[in-house]
């Protein structure tokens, strides 16, 4: 029988989770071979349950961590039944709950001493190169996962015992560009991920089991109280928000129209997002992912509420996100290409939703966030280098762009490094525009 | 020789600013990281660094572990860079660090008391003490001074100094 927590404990709890994604995440950036990594920070840290649900994330790209963490350690656990301390998982598929092939996660079972699987830890980085056809890791013009060509991971064990699994390692390098920098940028987020296994069985030991589920369940429940308590002052009712991508190929010559229906019912304290009404998956690499269209969904909704709700399973208690099979901005069919499911139509999908929240009342919402969603400040290079005896370089460079959306009491932000998300660049500034909008 | 040079300069410091210190220490250690990586780790070096093969294989290896410490993973196999060499030296004043530091007045001060405003209670007549006199527990309303900071204790907290030097304080709230 375990007491009910503190508020001063579910504090101290909670941040000690908020320091195991910290270190996480510096890990990854001190280890990260490639500029992606160790400049950009295109990179996520998750904690997650062992039932599946999101607990704790660090600093990083919304469109990364808000959803899709979960789903690909609920992937895990149901293709590998038998979780065992010293595996680790390669997961970078889109169909999976993963954000999009270029972007690969490393996933650990946290397996107390007694064999049982307590928690999961994931560590995801967006890599220079991930064996697409082209020397990119954006493949808009893929009509399918096949032109595509990046090899696909649906949680496919990587370690065992701690020891690596050459095979996969093996074919890794036959098929990802400057093998000896996949290498290190590999073994970056499977060092976040040991690292977290590391401090998350310390604590299990310190607090016992019962204790550490105990405390997870209280922050899950504190964390839906403080979402009800947000919801209840937004006005009622609901709104419809539509938003134009221009045309590219593979898509209608006028271009992608998606839209997003936003209820709000304060008294129930329950939102509603739906993005059932949206064109059917199209023949290239705009398509988003369950993973990346339920996080775009999440954020316009987290743009608009406020600052002091807690982003994990328990506050998503209240959040009803409506995605359709089949269609660009739902839930993927195989062999469809989310190739660039992190940006595009992410972007277009985050500005519906927080300006339908716009037009429901004043004081709610944001307004479009102007500006490319991948400027020609951010892209990928690669090539030969002369000085270097003709070396093969290839890295993903991401400069700031302009072009952060306006609140009800700022105007947009121009300076905003943009990459991941018009709306909402990095955690720590979103965090930071919502309190100026409050 | 770089390290060489770094020692001299350490030396000098001992000798010249850390003069009468209680003991004198010298560490050295070196910045590094696995080609293509952008940021670098600290690498304790042993007290009298040497470059031989056997040395250097011991660096080698020490790097490896500091890497696997701190980000639960190394790359034997890869290649290290070794970026910048440096050289501590800690000159310690007092051997021993329980004698509190001496920050007094010129001259002791009398106990006194002065009249001060405490939220929630008025006015009140608050004792004021000097801090290095301090030996008895003192009771709230309070002012403690000294020579570098000041500090009040509302009516329900009390103090006593500590052996290291401090103001341990404790709040005596229902």
């Amino acid at each position: 029988m375990t007491e009910q927590p503190t508020a001063v404990q579910l504090a101290i709890f909670n941040a000690r989770m908020e320091s195991v994604t910290r270190r996480m995440a510096n890990t990854l950036l001190r280890t990260g071979r490639s500029g992606v990594i160790n400049t950009a920070r295109d990179f996520s840290c998750s904690l997650v349950t062992a039932r599946g649900e999101l607990l704790s994330v660090s600093e990083g790209f919304p469109i990364h961590i808000l959803r899709g963490a979960d789903l690909m350690a609920q992937c895990m656990a149901s293709f590998h039944p038998i979780l065992k301390r010293g595996d680790a998982f390669l997961h970078n598929s889109p169909y999976h709950g993963n954000s999009h092939a270029a972007d690969h996660t490393i996933i650990v079972p946290v397996v107390d001493d007694a064999g049982v699987h307590r928690f999961t830890v994931l560590a995801k980085a967006h890599l220079a190169d991930c064996g697409n056809a082209l020397p990119t890791t954006y493949m808009g013009t893929a009509r399918d996962v096949y032109a595509e060509g990046a090899p696909i991971f649906p949680a496919t064990k990587i370690q065992e015992n701690y020891q690596h699994v050459m095979d996969i390692v093996r074919l890794c390098q036959m098929r990802i560009r400057v093998p000896e920098q996949w290498w290190g940028d590999y073994l970056a987020p499977l060092g976040a991920a040991r690292v977290a296994e590391r401090e998350i069985l310390k604590l299990g030991a310190e607090y016992g089991w019962d204790r550490f589920h105990a405390l997870e369940r209280a922050w899950f429940d504190y964390s839906e109280a403080r979402m009800i308590a947000a919801i209840r002052k937004l006005p009622a009712g609901t709104a419809v928000a539509e938003n134009m991508h221009d045309p590219f190929p593979g898509t209608p010559a006028e271009g992608v129209r998606i839209k997003a229906v936003v209820s709000v019912d304060p008294e129930a304290a329950r939102i509603i997002v739906d993005l059932r009404d949206n064109p059917d998956n199209m023949p290239c690499g705009l398509n988003l992912t369950e993973g990346t269209a339920t996080s775009g969904a999440l954020c316009g909704v987290f743009d608009s509420i406020g600052p002091g709700v807690p982003a994990n399973a328990g506050s998503y208690r209240r959040i009803d996100v409506r995605l359709r099979e089949g269609c660009i901005v739902g839930i993927p069919r195989h062999p469809t290409s989310c190739s660039v499911a992190t940006t595009n139509l992410a972007d277009r999908r985050v500005n519906a939703v927080q300006r339908a929240f716009g037009t429901l009342g004043a004081g709610v919402g944001m307004a479009d966030a102007s500006g490319s969603s991948l400027p020609p400040s951010c892209g990928v290079v690669s090539g030969f280098d002369p000085r270097a005896d003709g070396a093969a370089f290839i890295n993903v460079v991401i400069l700031g762009a302009g072009g952060g959306p306006g609140t009800p009491v700022t105007d947009g932000w121009l300076t905003i490094a943009c990459m991941g998300n018009v709306a909402c660049p990095f955690m720590t500034a979103w965090s930071s525009m919502n309190c100026i909008a409050r | 020789v770089p390290l060489a040079e770094l020692r001299a300069r350490c030396e000098a410091f001992a000798a010249g600013p850390g003069a009468g210190s209680a003991c004198t220490s010298i560490r050295f250690s070196v910045e590094a990281r696995y080609l293509g990586q952008a940021w670098d780790i600290k690498v304790p070096l042993p007290e009298n660094p040497r470059f031989d093969a056997e040395a250097v294989e011991a660096l080698v290896a020490r790097f490896h572990e500091t890497h696997d410490e701190l980000f639960a993973v190394s790359d034997p196999a890869a290649v290290i860079e070794f970026l910048t060499w440096s050289a501590r030296v800690e000159c310690l004043i007092n051997a021993d660090d329980t004698v509190a530091p001496a920050f007094r007045f010129d001259e002791e001060r009398e106990p006194t008391e002065r009249l001060a405003y405490f939220s929630g209670h008025g006015w009140l007549k608050a004792a004021v003490r000097d801090f290095s006199s301090l030996r008895a527990p003192l009771a709230g309303p309070a002012i403690v001074e000294s020579p570098f900071t000041t500090v009040v204790l509302p009516p329900d907290c009390s103090a006593v100094s500590s052996p290291a030097g401090g103001l341990v304080i404790k709040l005596n709230r229902a």
